[in-house]
């Protein structure tokens, strides 16, 4: 009897992100900062993405919250040479490294590889989202409408 | 040349992501960028193309009424105003193109009554002053007349040269633009526009302090200067831009586009290092 091929779909995800011009790593990591999938392998250090991704955010949503609304969903930093952005999905997040030069329609494609990761803990872990009740992911026809 | 490449380069992205999706709701953005590009053909092409898959998206819709008025036809622009407002209701946006298909359609009554409702709502909203400019000698704004009205059109090819309170002013009257201010690194606001319950001061407060948190985390980790900071909620945007001698912040509504923005802010951006270069140049003699 033919086996159904196992298919990590975490790193199909960080893999579609790679494979665009600009982007030289993708990380997912858990709440607590635990590496989930990275591309390429040989890539970005992963686990300090995950530790300054994390420790950003937690500061963000520290400030943020005094002012604005809770829960920073995304963020983006753009300094001289790099492009680092970390978005929420359910219960991960998503950090991506690209060169500062990388195309502008890269963060519909992290839109994408968002619903992706979303589409597979809701198909695969759906107790984690019972728990954690996630906020609802925006749409890629949003994320291209604001973002382009 | 400038606009025209910042237009090329949107038509561009807008046709990469259509390529990819034919269903994406990316193509009024297209069909607007065609417009303004001046192709009106290809514009009308695209929007139609579009809304036979998407009938009911009201931004199509407008832009659709828009390229109407560019044909000069202003009766089918009406047309699809009406299907716009069907769609998703009134909008400010629509009552602007209403009161623009009236004064072409010679109904200027009808389009002041709208312009004077707008213009007590937002008196700094540039559409409606270029409007209200529109009715020339008649003065049909006697309540307004009054009012001095900055000349914000940036005609003939030179740009005017701008002062840092000037951009703020312009890019706070862009649309879902809830708040500009530009804070200097010691955290002292220079200059800032808001609305509603958020004081400038505060945001600049809260973005200095993301901006240094970014800085010295980005520090230990080689990610070199920090030059710009997205932060998006639910239900806003805040944006930070490292101008060198002072952070530009911009508040917004989350459903801004970013993309318009963005090209205007660097336009803006440029005239006010221009004006402040020939300052300078002035001031050292």
């Amino acid at each position: 009897m033919k086996q159904a091929k196992q298919i990590d779909r975490f790193q199909v995800s960080v893999d579609y992100l790679t494979e665009y011009s600009g982007v030289k790593g993708a990380v997912i990591t858990d709440l607590e900062g635990l590496v989930v999938a990275v591309s390429p392998q040989d890539g970005v250090d992963a686990e300090l993405c995950a530790a300054f991704g994390l420790n950003l955010v937690e500061i963000m949503d520290r400030n943020l919250t005094k002012l604005i609304d809770p829960g920073c969903e995304f963020l983006s930093v753009k300094t001289d040479k790099d492009w680092i952005t970390i978005a929420q999905t359910s219960v991960l997040y998503l950090i991506v490294v690209a060169d500062r030069k990388a195309d502008d329609l890269l963060s519909v494609r992290i839109s994408r590889s968002l619903n992706m990761i979303s589409s597979h803990v809701k198909d695969k872990y759906p107790a984690l989202l019972f728990f954690d009740k996630p906020a609802e992911q925006k749409s890629v026809k949003r994320v291209e409408a604001t973002h382009v | 040349m400038f606009e025209t490449v910042e237009v090329d380069d949107r038509i561009a992205k807008c046709e990469k992501i259509l390529a990819a999706d034919e269903n994406s709701q990316i193509f009024a953005a297209l069909a607007e960028a065609y417009r303004k590009k001046g192709n009106l053909q290809k514009a009308q092409d695209v929007c139609l193309r579009g809304l036979k898959i998407h009938p009911d998206y009201a931004s199509a819709r407008i832009v659709m009424a828009k390229i109407f008025m560019a044909y000069e036809n202003s009766d089918l622009a009406w047309e699809e105003l009406k299907k716009a407002i069907t769609s998703s209701g009134r909008t400010r946006a629509i009552d602007i193109l209403e009161s623009e298909i009236l004064i072409r359609k010679g109904k200027k009554s009808e389009a002041r009554a709208i312009l004077e409702r707008l213009y007590s709502s937002d008196p700094e909203d540039e559409a409606i002053k270029n409007l209200m400019m529109s009715f020339g000698e008649e003065k049909p704004f006697g309540s307004f007349s009054d009012i001095a009205m900055p000349d914000f059109r940036m005609g003939g090819s030179k740009k005017k040269e701008l002062t840092l309170s000037e951009a703020i002013s312009i890019l706070k009257v862009l649309p879902r633009v809830l708040g500009v201010v530009a804070v200097n690194h010691q955290g002292l606001v220079l200059e800032g526009r808001f609305d509603g319950s958020y004081s400038r001061e505060e945001i600049a407060a809260l973005s200095k302090g993301i901006y240094d948190v970014t800085r010295v985390g980005g520090g230990r980790v080689d990610l070199g200067e920090t030059r710009e900071i997205l932060i998006e909620t639910r239900s806003s945007k805040l944006w930070i831009f490292n101008r060198e001698s002072f952070l530009l912040v911009i508040y917004a509504r989350d459903d801004v586009s970013m993309g318009s923005l963005k090209f205007k802010l660097e336009d803006l951006m440029q005239r006010v290092d221009q004006f402040r270069g020939n300052a300078e140049q002035e001031r050292t003699g």
